[in-house]
């Protein structure tokens, strides 16, 4: 299983938008990253980040709500290697299934299962059926079998008791590749009444042309507008320079990459506050006393910052309310957040023994 | 107790203000707090923040407690905060406000306390865990005045005492090399007070694991029965002991079992609450002891609830306990009436009249214990069985003091225990349901 993972590993690639966050995986036959449309949905671009994909702003190409598949098209990636597609493989009950996924801000993860349905009907469409544990954002993510064809795409889950996880077979995605790299325009969507692949070419109307049913053409969909506190922190990323557009991860979320910290930062609007996690680094294998000590001697000399540990990693933690946020003390704020963040993690890297923060992938196994 | 709100007082008529109960208390409510409260928000907005800060403390100052001092001095505020055994020190000018709660010292670092004081900080929203140079454990706050909003402080200040006060007598027991600090305002109880308190934990507690373990019973019970049986045990428990630490945790632990949105079967969650149980009843004597003292509170735990809510869970249970009773199971009849109203006291702010009528209700239920704490009740005759009609003129005297009909008394049943406990419970639904 462990080459399996690694070999997908570099095809696994996550996705960000300011709406929701996923997976999604590189084909390079197509050269298109697969994932669900509704990971996608509303959005013309989307942010990719993977192992041999550096984290840049993409465009959708194609979106299909009927079978919930999205194609994306990657400008600027590295060589990568190409991925068996298991169309027309035969799948038993109880046959073994690995799910990948890998969402903005959580771990890259690979879980084991095993098929429980072949055929799981749903508005007209077949789902394979396993219990390979699909995490928050691992829509998008490739169901594999353990020799590493790919089998379908995972999309959604019911979590009844146990997850369920359900993958658009294979075989849905092969057809609809063929379909759209043999149509006149590189931008598509299926219409979700009558099915028929609509591309995008010069003046489009708001309805199928085939059917007459209305349709949401990709390159209709109006850019993002942050709103009220959002637009406020947003601003104030643009102040101290950094891509607004590279930094959304989610929903209210963003992310800075600021020397050797990742620095997230969230905004909850029902309890109004404003969170910024640094991730500073991770703890040393030895001698880890003495880095607690300091760091929560450093508690009480640090204003309005905190040191704490989540897992194995450091993080300095920075709290606002939106109540009387304004740009010029939550800019003071954030920014004193990034400095305290590049300052530290020298210190506890040099003087304590931490580690810079790796890609870690975690192993989960049903 | 000058501390104590008026309402509890008002019963010296029971000698009853000797002991408090339960975790209620009655908030900052009154015009004159919510003038106080208003004045430090516009201080706050007209950048007068020393004003503000001062204008916060009198909003959550009670006028018969000493729960909150301070002194302006060269424009600065000095002022403590009392909540449950720990004291917040705090201190504000123009430019910072700072708030420091000492937790305990530290004799003996342990990499264990180290590490769990670091992931707690990871949970907190306001406030941080830090060491300072005299080796205290301290529950830290602070924000530029100009960030300092009354919504700010107030929820940082709530997060500091509410912790502190909570995680003190857990890391306490769990880490020996702590010593407590700041416990010189904690009132010690009498010594017979604690021994009964333990009496009776100790033996609720076996008679719960006797009854959800017999196998008789659970043959013949159903698993919802016994899940009434163990949360009104804890509801009991803490409200007649209130006990801090471990104890308190565990009845919260307990509850979460049971109320917490996943999908075990109950039968898990049954087994998880024994096993917490079991550990309960196998501390020492000591341990439970150490967790009786009374102290003075500013901050509630208490969510908040409206009366459709609250009227509403008591409704839904009718149904349910009418059908043990025709199934001639009144204990679990009672079980049921229990937890209703052990689930509205331990999570709930409740009106004071409601609070009064549950308390009333646990020394229905409980005769024995109060009467043993020295209390004197003339609705109880000399073999502590309750005598109807001056338990009906007790009820009418709590009522006419918050200006209710005592029309609602007509709704008690003294037929037997079980009925009895299912009409006093149709009583406090009604009189909610004119809330």
């Amino acid at each position: 299983m462990k080459s399996i993972i690694e070999q997908f590993r570099d095809i696994v690639v996550q996705i960000a938008t300011p709406y929701a966050r996923g997976t999604g995986f590189y084909l390079k036959d197509a050269d298109l990253i697969i994932t669900n449309e509704h990971v996608v949905r509303d959005n013309r671009s989307v942010i990719i980040d993977g192992v041999h994909i550096k984290r840049q702003l993409c465009t959708v190409c194609y979106m299909d709500i009927k079978y919930d598949l999205a194609f994306i098209h990657v400008p600027r990636k590295e060589a990568m290697g190409s991925v068996t597609l298991g169309s027309g493989t035969k799948l038993d009950l109880g046959q073994e299934v690995i799910a990948m996924g890998h969402p903005f801000g959580l771990k890259f993860t690979a879980t084991q299962g095993i098929i429980s349905s072949v055929d799981y009907q749903m508005e007209g469409v077949k789902y394979i059926q396993h219990d390979a544990a699909l995490n928050p954002g691992n829509s998008g993510g490739p169901l594999l079998t353990t020799d590493g064809r790919l089998i379908g795409v995972n999309t959604f889950v019911i979590r009844d008791g146990q997850s369920i996880g359900f993958a658009l077979p294979v075989n849905y995605l092969s057809e609809t590749l063929e379909e759209f790299l043999s149509g006149k325009s590189s931008t598509a969507i299926r219409c979700p009444s009558c099915t028929n692949m609509i591309f995008e070419d010069g003046e489009m109307d708001d309805y199928c042309p085939h059917c007459g049913a209305t349709v949401q053409h990709i390159n209709k969909i109006l850019p993002f507008e942050p709103l009220g506190v959002q637009k406020t922190i947003e601003d104030i990323l643009v102040g101290l320079g950094y891509d607004i557009e590279l930094s959304r991860i989610g929903p209210n979320l963003w992310q800075i990459i600021k020397g050797s910290a990742v620095i997230d930062i969230a905004y909850h609007e029902r309890s109004g506050l404003i969170i910024g996690d640094a991730t500073l680094c991770e703890l040393p294998k030895t001698g880890i006393e003495k880095i607690y000590l300091y760091l929560l001697q450093q508690n009480h000399e640090l204003e309005g910052l905190s040191f704490s540990v989540r897992e194995h990693d450091v993080v300095l933690s920075l709290l606002i309310n939106d109540q009387y946020l304004n740009k010029d003390s939550g800019k003071k704020l954030i920014e004193n957040l990034f400095e305290k963040a590049d300052f530290y993690d020298n210190i506890l890297i040099e003087e304590y023994g931490a580690h810079w923060k790796s890609g870690k992938i975690a192993y989960e196994e049903e | 107790m000058s501390w104590l709100p008026k309402w509890i007082r008002y019963r010296s008529d029971e000698n009853e203000e000797a002991h408090r109960f339960g975790r209620q208390f009655v908030q900052f409510t009154s015009p004159e707090k919510a003038n106080h409260w208003e004045e430090a928000l516009i201080s706050f907005e007209e950048d007068h923040y020393l004003r503000s800060v001062e204008q916060f403390l009198e909003y959550i100052k009670y006028d018969s407690s000493d729960n909150v001092e301070w002194n302006v001095e060269n424009s600065c505020i000095n002022f403590s905060i009392r909540q449950g055994s720990k004291v917040i020190y705090g201190q504000a000018d123009d430019t910072k406000v700072r708030v420091d709660c000492p937790v305990a010292k530290v004799r003996t670092p342990s990499i264990g306390l180290l590490r769990k004081l670091l992931e707690l900080n990871y949970q907190l929203n306001y406030s941080r865990y830090s060491l300072d140079k005299n080796s205290h454990i301290c529950l830290r706050f602070d924000s530029f005045s100009a960030d300092g909003s009354p919504f700010k402080i107030y929820a940082a200040i709530k997060e500091v005492a509410l912790n502190a006060d909570k995680e003190d007598d857990l890391i306490l027991e769990d880490f020996p090399g702590l010593e407590p600090v700041n416990i010189a305002h904690i009132q010690e109880l009498r010594e017979t007070e604690k021994r009964i308190k333990l009496n009776l934990f100790k033996q609720k507690i076996g008679q719960c694991l006797e009854l959800v373990k017999d196998p008789e019973m659970n043959s013949t019970l159903h698993t919802s029965a016994l899940a009434y049986i163990i949360l009104d045990t804890i509801y009991r428990l803490d409200y007649l002991t209130r006990p801090e630490g471990k104890s308190m945790v565990a009845f919260e632990e307990i509850q979460k079992t049971f109320f917490s949105g996943n999908a075990e079967h109950t039968t898990e969650k049954l087994r998880a609450a024994i096993i917490s149980l079991e550990k309960l009843s196998q501390r020492k004597d000591e341990e439970f002891i150490n967790e009786l003292y009374e102290v003075p509170r500013t901050f509630s735990v208490l969510d908040s609830a409206t009366p459709e809510v609250i009227k509403g869970m008591w409704d839904s249970e009718f149904q349910h306990i009418d059908w043990y009773i025709e199934n001639k199971q009144n204990g679990i009849a009672r079980a049921i009436v229990g937890y209703v109203l052990g689930y509205s006291i331990f999570n709930y702010t409740l009106r004071p009249v409601f609070i009064d009528l549950i308390h009333l209700f646990y020394i229905m239920e409980e005769p024995v214990f109060f009467t043993s704490l020295g209390y004197e009740y003339r609705f109880l005759n000399k073999k502590n069985k309750l005598v109807p009609g001056r338990f009906k003129a007790r009820i009418k005297s709590i009522l006419d003091h918050y200006d209710i009909s005592s029309s609602h008394t007509d709704l008690l049943d003294f037929t037997n225990d079980a009925i009895l406990s299912r009409s006093y419970l149709t009583m406090l639904s009604s009189i909610m349901a004119n809330e």
